[in-house]
Protein backbone atom coordinates (compact mmCIF):
# COMPACT_ATOMS: atom_id res chain seq x y z
CA UNK A 1 0.00 0.00 0.00
CA UNK A 2 1.60 2.99 -1.15
CA UNK A 3 1.15 5.83 1.75
CA UNK A 4 3.04 9.36 1.65
CA UNK A 5 0.07 11.48 2.35
CA UNK A 6 0.96 12.47 5.79
CA UNK A 7 4.28 15.07 4.86
CA UNK A 8 3.60 18.40 4.46
CA UNK A 9 4.03 19.83 0.90
CA UNK A 10 7.00 21.42 -0.10
CA UNK A 11 6.80 25.23 -2.16
CA UNK A 12 7.68 22.71 -5.37
CA UNK A 13 5.00 20.43 -4.68
CA UNK A 14 2.63 23.18 -4.25
CA UNK A 15 3.78 24.61 -7.35
CA UNK A 16 3.85 21.54 -8.95
CA UNK A 17 0.01 20.71 -7.78
CA UNK A 18 -1.14 24.12 -8.75
CA UNK A 19 0.71 23.23 -12.71
CA UNK A 20 -1.16 20.38 -12.79
CA UNK A 21 -4.69 21.18 -11.91
CA UNK A 22 -3.74 24.45 -14.50
CA UNK A 23 -3.30 21.33 -17.25
CA UNK A 24 -6.13 19.15 -16.21
CA UNK A 25 -8.15 22.22 -16.94
CA UNK A 26 -7.03 22.09 -20.63
CA UNK A 27 -4.50 25.05 -20.27
CA UNK A 28 -1.18 24.73 -20.96
CA UNK A 29 1.35 23.92 -17.93
CA UNK A 30 4.18 26.27 -17.49
CA UNK A 31 7.64 25.10 -16.78
CA UNK A 32 6.70 23.85 -12.92
CA UNK A 33 4.39 20.84 -14.85
CA UNK A 34 4.73 17.73 -13.62
CA UNK A 35 5.11 15.50 -16.41
CA UNK A 36 5.80 11.88 -14.54
CA UNK A 37 2.03 13.12 -13.11
CA UNK A 38 0.80 14.75 -16.27
CA UNK A 39 1.20 11.56 -18.09
CA UNK A 40 -0.31 9.22 -15.39
CA UNK A 41 -3.75 11.95 -15.59
CA UNK A 42 -3.37 11.44 -19.23
CA UNK A 43 -3.55 7.66 -18.56
CA UNK A 44 -6.04 7.56 -16.36
CA UNK A 45 -8.67 9.94 -18.67
CA UNK A 46 -7.87 7.45 -21.63
CA UNK A 47 -9.15 4.58 -19.77
CA UNK A 48 -12.29 6.62 -18.33
CA UNK A 49 -14.86 7.98 -20.67
CA UNK A 50 -12.22 10.16 -22.48
CA UNK A 51 -10.43 7.61 -23.74
CA UNK A 52 -13.70 6.65 -26.15
CA UNK A 53 -14.42 9.05 -28.94
CA UNK A 54 -18.47 9.27 -28.46
CA UNK A 55 -20.48 8.55 -31.76
CA UNK A 56 -22.35 12.48 -31.39
CA UNK A 57 -18.63 13.66 -31.26
CA UNK A 58 -17.47 11.32 -34.46
CA UNK A 59 -20.80 12.63 -36.47
CA UNK A 60 -19.57 16.09 -35.88
CA UNK A 61 -16.47 15.87 -36.62
CA UNK A 62 -17.52 14.31 -39.97
CA UNK A 63 -20.39 16.67 -40.43
CA UNK A 64 -18.19 19.36 -40.06
CA UNK A 65 -15.43 17.88 -42.39
CA UNK A 66 -17.82 17.25 -45.45
CA UNK A 67 -19.31 20.62 -45.18
CA UNK A 68 -18.38 22.44 -47.89
CA UNK A 69 -18.64 18.89 -49.66
CA UNK A 70 -16.16 17.59 -50.98
CA UNK A 71 -13.02 19.05 -52.25
CA UNK A 72 -12.69 19.03 -56.55
CA UNK A 73 -10.90 16.51 -58.30
CA UNK A 74 -9.17 17.88 -61.33
CA UNK A 75 -11.53 16.29 -64.26
CA UNK A 76 -9.85 14.50 -66.51
CA UNK A 77 -10.03 16.20 -69.59
CA UNK A 78 -11.88 14.99 -72.91
CA UNK A 79 -10.09 15.48 -75.92
CA UNK A 80 -12.19 15.87 -78.97
CA UNK A 81 -12.28 13.33 -81.26
CA UNK A 82 -11.08 15.01 -84.05
CA UNK A 83 -7.39 16.14 -82.16
CA UNK A 84 -6.83 12.35 -81.68
CA UNK A 85 -6.76 11.95 -85.56
CA UNK A 86 -4.48 14.87 -85.82
CA UNK A 87 -2.29 13.83 -83.61
CA UNK A 88 -2.50 10.10 -85.62
CA UNK A 89 -1.74 12.02 -89.17
CA UNK A 90 1.45 13.91 -87.23
CA UNK A 91 2.49 10.36 -85.86
CA UNK A 92 2.41 8.88 -89.20
CA UNK A 93 3.84 11.42 -91.34
CA UNK A 94 6.79 11.65 -88.81
CA UNK A 95 6.71 7.49 -89.06
CA UNK A 96 7.12 7.88 -92.54
CA UNK A 97 9.67 10.52 -93.07
CA UNK A 98 11.99 8.50 -90.63
CA UNK A 99 11.77 5.40 -92.72
CA UNK A 100 12.30 7.46 -96.15
CA UNK A 101 15.05 8.57 -94.24
CA UNK A 102 16.39 5.16 -93.68
CA UNK A 103 16.12 3.89 -97.09
CA UNK A 104 17.64 6.80 -98.64
CA UNK A 105 20.74 6.08 -96.03
CA UNK A 106 21.00 2.44 -96.54
CA UNK A 107 20.87 3.09 -100.21
CA UNK A 108 23.87 5.28 -99.94
CA UNK A 109 25.65 2.77 -97.82
CA UNK A 110 25.09 -0.76 -100.11
CA UNK A 111 26.12 1.64 -102.82
CA UNK A 112 22.74 0.81 -104.91
CA UNK A 113 24.09 3.77 -107.29
CA UNK A 114 27.24 2.52 -108.07
CA UNK A 115 28.59 6.22 -108.71
CA UNK A 116 27.87 7.88 -105.50
CA UNK A 117 30.31 9.52 -104.08
CA UNK A 118 32.92 7.63 -106.41
CA UNK A 119 34.34 10.79 -107.43
CA UNK A 120 38.58 10.51 -108.18
CA UNK A 121 38.86 12.36 -104.59
CA UNK A 122 37.20 9.38 -103.20
CA UNK A 123 38.81 6.97 -100.71
CA UNK A 124 40.30 3.79 -102.38
CA UNK A 125 37.01 1.14 -101.98
CA UNK A 126 38.45 -1.26 -99.45
CA UNK A 127 38.48 1.90 -97.39
CA UNK A 128 34.68 1.57 -96.57
CA UNK A 129 34.86 -0.64 -93.47
CA UNK A 130 33.37 -3.81 -93.40
CA UNK A 131 30.61 -5.00 -91.01
CA UNK A 132 31.40 -7.22 -87.98
CA UNK A 133 32.40 -10.63 -88.35
CA UNK A 134 29.42 -11.62 -86.45
CA UNK A 135 26.98 -9.31 -88.66
CA UNK A 136 28.63 -11.00 -91.93
CA UNK A 137 28.31 -14.33 -90.15
CA UNK A 138 24.84 -14.05 -90.21
CA UNK A 139 24.38 -12.83 -93.23
CA UNK A 140 21.85 -9.71 -93.02
CA UNK A 141 23.80 -6.87 -93.94
CA UNK A 142 23.67 -5.97 -97.45
CA UNK A 143 26.79 -6.10 -99.68
CA UNK A 144 28.16 -2.87 -100.45
CA UNK A 145 30.46 -3.41 -103.28
CA UNK A 146 33.33 -1.07 -103.72
CA UNK A 147 32.78 2.27 -105.68
CA UNK A 148 35.10 1.68 -109.11
CA UNK A 149 37.94 3.78 -108.73
CA UNK A 150 38.78 6.79 -111.29
CA UNK A 151 41.57 4.70 -113.10
CA UNK A 152 38.54 2.07 -114.22
CA UNK A 153 36.53 4.47 -115.24
CA UNK A 154 38.70 5.83 -117.34
CA UNK A 155 40.23 2.43 -118.91
CA UNK A 156 37.25 1.68 -119.84
CA UNK A 157 36.50 5.17 -121.76
CA UNK A 158 39.37 4.48 -123.81
CA UNK A 159 39.41 0.81 -124.02
CA UNK A 160 37.82 1.07 -127.55
CA UNK A 161 41.34 3.02 -128.81
CA UNK A 162 43.29 0.17 -129.40
CA UNK A 163 45.01 -2.91 -127.79
CA UNK A 164 47.24 -1.37 -125.48
CA UNK A 165 44.24 0.32 -123.82
CA UNK A 166 41.76 -2.88 -124.00
CA UNK A 167 45.03 -4.56 -121.87
CA UNK A 168 45.04 -1.63 -119.49
CA UNK A 169 41.53 -1.93 -118.99
CA UNK A 170 42.02 -5.60 -118.12
CA UNK A 171 44.44 -4.94 -115.83
CA UNK A 172 42.17 -2.80 -113.74
CA UNK A 173 39.38 -4.76 -113.84
CA UNK A 174 41.42 -7.54 -112.60
CA UNK A 175 42.65 -5.02 -109.97
CA UNK A 176 38.58 -4.28 -109.24
CA UNK A 177 38.00 -7.91 -109.08
CA UNK A 178 40.42 -8.88 -106.68
CA UNK A 179 39.06 -5.91 -104.19
CA UNK A 180 35.71 -7.00 -104.21
CA UNK A 181 36.62 -11.14 -103.63
CA UNK A 182 38.69 -9.42 -100.46
CA UNK A 183 35.96 -7.78 -99.18
CA UNK A 184 33.52 -10.42 -99.98
CA UNK A 185 35.49 -13.25 -98.31
CA UNK A 186 36.22 -10.46 -95.45
CA UNK A 187 32.52 -10.57 -94.89
CA UNK A 188 31.37 -13.76 -96.09
CA UNK A 189 34.56 -16.13 -94.91
CA UNK A 190 32.42 -19.06 -95.30
CA UNK A 191 31.19 -19.07 -98.85
CA UNK A 192 34.34 -17.16 -99.94
CA UNK A 193 37.06 -18.13 -98.41
CA UNK A 194 40.44 -19.38 -100.42
CA UNK A 195 37.88 -21.05 -102.81
CA UNK A 196 37.07 -17.36 -103.81
CA UNK A 197 40.41 -16.18 -103.78
CA UNK A 198 41.76 -18.84 -105.88
CA UNK A 199 39.17 -18.27 -108.51
CA UNK A 200 39.99 -14.28 -108.20
CA UNK A 201 43.15 -15.23 -109.38
CA UNK A 202 42.95 -17.51 -112.38
CA UNK B 1 -22.10 2.62 -49.47
CA UNK B 2 -25.40 3.98 -47.77
CA UNK B 3 -26.07 1.32 -44.81
CA UNK B 4 -22.98 -1.28 -45.62
CA UNK B 5 -21.69 -1.89 -42.35
CA UNK B 6 -17.81 -0.66 -41.79
CA UNK B 7 -15.47 -3.21 -42.30
CA UNK B 8 -12.33 -2.49 -41.37
CA UNK B 9 -9.43 -4.39 -41.98
CA UNK B 10 -11.78 -6.10 -45.24
CA UNK B 11 -9.31 -4.87 -47.97
CA UNK B 12 -11.70 -5.68 -50.44
CA UNK B 13 -14.11 -3.49 -48.97
CA UNK B 14 -11.77 -0.52 -48.25
CA UNK B 15 -10.96 -0.80 -51.82
CA UNK B 16 -14.30 -0.43 -52.86
CA UNK B 17 -14.51 2.49 -50.81
CA UNK B 18 -12.00 4.29 -51.99
CA UNK B 19 -12.50 4.00 -54.99
CA UNK B 20 -15.81 5.45 -54.82
CA UNK B 21 -14.70 7.71 -52.80
CA UNK B 22 -12.25 8.91 -55.58
CA UNK B 23 -15.27 8.95 -58.22
CA UNK B 24 -16.58 11.59 -55.40
CA UNK B 25 -19.09 9.32 -53.25
CA UNK B 26 -19.35 11.20 -50.27
CA UNK B 27 -21.05 8.85 -48.43
CA UNK B 28 -17.76 6.24 -49.24
CA UNK B 29 -16.21 8.80 -47.42
CA UNK B 30 -18.00 8.45 -44.47
CA UNK B 31 -18.01 4.90 -44.37
CA UNK B 32 -14.04 4.90 -44.39
CA UNK B 33 -14.91 8.08 -42.14
CA UNK B 34 -16.39 5.84 -39.54
CA UNK B 35 -14.73 2.64 -39.70
CA UNK B 36 -11.38 4.37 -38.86
CA UNK B 37 -12.07 7.44 -36.77
CA UNK B 38 -12.91 5.45 -33.27
CA UNK B 39 -9.59 3.22 -33.83
CA UNK B 40 -7.54 6.19 -34.74
CA UNK B 41 -8.81 8.06 -31.77
CA UNK B 42 -8.50 5.60 -28.98
CA UNK B 43 -5.33 4.06 -30.75
CA UNK B 44 -3.24 6.70 -32.02
CA UNK B 45 -4.31 9.91 -30.89
CA UNK B 46 -4.67 9.79 -27.52
CA UNK B 47 -2.22 8.00 -26.52
CA UNK B 48 -0.24 10.49 -28.16
CA UNK B 49 -1.89 13.86 -27.03
CA UNK B 50 -3.31 12.67 -23.21
CA UNK B 51 -6.47 15.23 -24.58
CA UNK B 52 -9.76 14.93 -26.16
CA UNK B 53 -10.32 18.27 -27.66
CA UNK B 54 -6.65 18.15 -29.49
CA UNK B 55 -7.29 14.21 -30.37
CA UNK B 56 -10.65 15.25 -31.88
CA UNK B 57 -8.96 18.41 -33.66
CA UNK B 58 -6.06 16.07 -34.97
CA UNK B 59 -8.32 13.64 -35.94
CA UNK B 60 -10.22 16.25 -38.55
CA UNK B 61 -7.36 17.27 -39.52
CA UNK B 62 -6.49 13.54 -40.58
CA UNK B 63 -9.09 13.20 -42.66
CA UNK B 64 -8.92 16.70 -44.40
CA UNK B 65 -5.72 14.89 -45.44
CA UNK B 66 -7.67 12.24 -46.72
CA UNK B 67 -10.07 14.41 -48.53
CA UNK B 68 -7.30 16.40 -50.14
CA UNK B 69 -4.88 13.90 -51.37
CA UNK B 70 -7.33 10.70 -51.89
CA UNK B 71 -5.81 10.40 -55.28
CA UNK B 72 -2.53 9.90 -53.71
CA UNK B 73 -3.59 7.52 -51.14
CA UNK B 74 -1.12 4.55 -51.72
CA UNK B 75 -1.74 1.37 -49.36
CA UNK B 76 -0.41 -1.14 -51.64
CA UNK B 77 -1.66 -4.21 -49.83
CA UNK B 78 -2.60 -2.81 -46.64
CA UNK B 79 -5.56 -1.45 -44.73
CA UNK B 80 -6.13 2.32 -44.92
CA UNK B 81 -5.45 2.69 -40.95
CA UNK B 82 -1.92 2.37 -41.56
CA UNK B 83 -1.98 5.31 -44.23
CA UNK B 84 -3.95 6.96 -41.43
CA UNK B 85 -2.01 6.44 -38.26
CA UNK B 86 0.65 7.44 -40.13
CA UNK B 87 -0.92 10.98 -40.71
CA UNK B 88 -2.79 10.68 -37.59
CA UNK B 89 0.97 10.40 -35.56
CA UNK B 90 2.41 13.06 -37.71
CA UNK B 91 -0.40 15.78 -36.78
CA UNK B 92 0.15 14.79 -33.04
CA UNK B 93 3.88 15.40 -33.52
CA UNK B 94 2.81 18.96 -35.35
CA UNK B 95 0.49 19.36 -32.62
CA UNK B 96 3.56 18.75 -30.09
CA UNK B 97 5.48 20.70 -31.72
CA UNK B 98 3.02 24.07 -31.33
CA UNK B 99 1.73 23.39 -27.49
CA UNK B 100 3.77 26.62 -26.23
CA UNK B 101 1.37 28.64 -29.13
CA UNK B 102 -1.72 26.54 -28.41
CA UNK B 103 -1.58 26.83 -25.23
CA UNK B 104 -2.57 22.71 -24.84
CA UNK B 105 -1.53 20.60 -22.26
CA UNK B 106 -0.05 17.64 -23.93
CA UNK B 107 1.06 15.00 -22.77
CA UNK B 108 1.71 11.31 -24.29
CA UNK B 109 1.31 8.69 -22.48
CA UNK B 110 2.35 6.23 -25.17
CA UNK B 111 5.33 4.92 -23.07
CA UNK B 112 2.99 4.30 -19.69
CA UNK B 113 1.14 1.77 -22.19
CA UNK B 114 4.23 -0.08 -23.84
CA UNK B 115 4.19 -2.70 -21.52
CA UNK B 116 0.85 -3.04 -22.18
CA UNK B 117 1.36 -3.61 -26.32
CA UNK B 118 4.75 -5.59 -25.65
CA UNK B 119 2.47 -7.93 -23.53
CA UNK B 120 0.07 -8.29 -26.13
CA UNK B 121 2.13 -9.77 -28.85
CA UNK B 122 3.21 -7.84 -32.31
CA UNK B 123 2.19 -4.19 -32.64
CA UNK B 124 -0.65 -4.24 -34.91
CA UNK B 125 -3.18 -1.44 -34.31
CA UNK B 126 -5.83 -3.69 -36.39
CA UNK B 127 -5.48 -6.80 -34.86
CA UNK B 128 -8.47 -7.22 -32.37
CA UNK B 129 -6.68 -6.07 -29.21
CA UNK B 130 -8.23 -3.25 -28.10
CA UNK B 131 -5.36 -1.10 -26.17
CA UNK B 132 -7.83 0.95 -24.32
CA UNK B 133 -10.02 -2.50 -22.93
CA UNK B 134 -6.56 -3.66 -21.97
CA UNK B 135 -5.57 -0.15 -20.31
CA UNK B 136 -9.00 0.13 -18.15
CA UNK B 137 -8.05 -3.76 -16.87
CA UNK B 138 -4.81 -2.40 -16.05
CA UNK B 139 -6.24 0.58 -14.03
CA UNK B 140 -8.68 -1.73 -12.36
CA UNK B 141 -5.68 -3.75 -11.05
CA UNK B 142 -3.04 -1.49 -10.03
CA UNK B 143 -5.97 1.06 -8.32
CA UNK B 144 -6.90 -1.08 -5.35
CA UNK B 145 -2.76 -0.91 -4.52
CA UNK B 146 -3.50 2.70 -3.48
CA UNK B 147 -4.08 4.65 -0.47
CA UNK B 148 -7.83 5.04 -0.76
CA UNK B 149 -7.66 8.43 -0.21
CA UNK B 150 -5.33 8.52 -3.26
CA UNK B 151 -7.95 6.25 -5.10
CA UNK B 152 -10.95 8.45 -4.32
CA UNK B 153 -9.04 11.36 -5.63
CA UNK B 154 -8.50 9.75 -8.62
CA UNK B 155 -11.99 8.13 -9.54
CA UNK B 156 -13.70 11.42 -8.39
CA UNK B 157 -11.74 13.49 -11.13
CA UNK B 158 -10.75 11.01 -13.82
CA UNK B 159 -13.93 8.37 -13.55
CA UNK B 160 -16.87 10.64 -12.40
CA UNK B 161 -15.50 13.47 -13.92
CA UNK B 162 -16.10 16.21 -11.43
CA UNK B 163 -15.14 19.14 -11.26
CA UNK B 164 -11.80 20.10 -9.56
CA UNK B 165 -13.70 22.51 -6.75
CA UNK B 166 -16.06 19.58 -6.01
CA UNK B 167 -13.16 17.17 -5.98
CA UNK B 168 -12.04 18.93 -2.77
CA UNK B 169 -16.01 19.37 -1.21
CA UNK B 170 -16.56 15.93 -1.39
CA UNK B 171 -13.17 15.07 -0.24
CA UNK B 172 -13.80 17.71 2.46
CA UNK B 173 -10.51 19.56 2.44
CA UNK B 174 -9.25 22.68 0.63
CA UNK B 175 -8.98 23.48 -3.14
CA UNK B 176 -5.16 23.83 -2.86
CA UNK B 177 -5.08 20.40 -0.33
CA UNK B 178 -6.47 18.57 -2.89
CA UNK B 179 -4.49 19.57 -5.60
CA UNK B 180 -1.31 17.79 -3.76
CA UNK B 181 -3.12 14.93 -2.88
CA UNK B 182 -3.99 14.49 -6.61
CA UNK B 183 -0.75 15.24 -7.59
CA UNK B 184 0.69 12.23 -4.76
CA UNK B 185 -1.81 10.13 -6.16
CA UNK B 186 -1.02 10.45 -9.62
CA UNK B 187 2.12 9.82 -8.50
CA UNK B 188 1.71 6.79 -6.78
CA UNK B 189 -0.35 5.65 -9.21
CA UNK B 190 2.16 5.40 -12.04
CA UNK B 191 4.66 4.29 -9.72
CA UNK B 192 2.28 1.15 -8.93
CA UNK B 193 1.66 1.05 -12.68
CA UNK B 194 4.94 0.72 -13.82
CA UNK B 195 5.82 -2.06 -11.20
CA UNK B 196 3.16 -4.07 -12.00
CA UNK B 197 3.22 -4.01 -15.67
CA UNK B 198 6.81 -4.50 -15.96
CA UNK B 199 6.85 -7.10 -13.30
CA UNK B 200 3.61 -8.84 -15.89
CA UNK B 201 5.17 -8.12 -19.39
CA UNK B 202 8.26 -10.07 -17.81
CA UNK B 203 5.87 -12.89 -17.09
CA UNK B 204 4.22 -12.71 -20.36
CA UNK B 205 1.12 -12.11 -18.70
CA UNK B 206 -1.48 -9.12 -20.07
CA UNK B 207 -3.26 -7.36 -17.65
CA UNK B 208 -6.03 -9.48 -17.28
CA UNK B 209 -4.33 -12.01 -15.90
CA UNK B 210 -4.42 -14.76 -19.11
CA UNK B 211 -1.17 -16.15 -19.93
CA UNK B 212 -0.40 -14.75 -23.36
Amino acid sequence: MIDDDATDPSEEELAEAAALAEALEGRGGDGTLPEDAAEAAALLRYAGPEGELSGARAEAILEDLVAGGLPERAPVARRPWWRGLWGAAVMSGLTAAAVALLVVRSADRVGMSPHAGASPASPAPSAVAPPSRAEAELGRMPVPLPAPPASLLSAQAEASKGKAERRRLDAEMARYRETVLRDLEARYPARFGARARAGGAR
Amino acid sequence: MRGEEARPGDLRWERRCLERFRAGDGEAFAALYRAFAPRLYGQVLMPKLGNRQAAEDALSETFRTLLERADRVDVDDRSLFHWLARVAANKAIDMHRVKARTGRALSSFEGLLSPLRDAGGPADELEARDTRAQAQQAVARVLPALNPRYRRAIELRFFEEQSRERCAELMEVKLGTFDVVLLRALRAFRKEWEAQLVAMAGEGLTPAGSDR
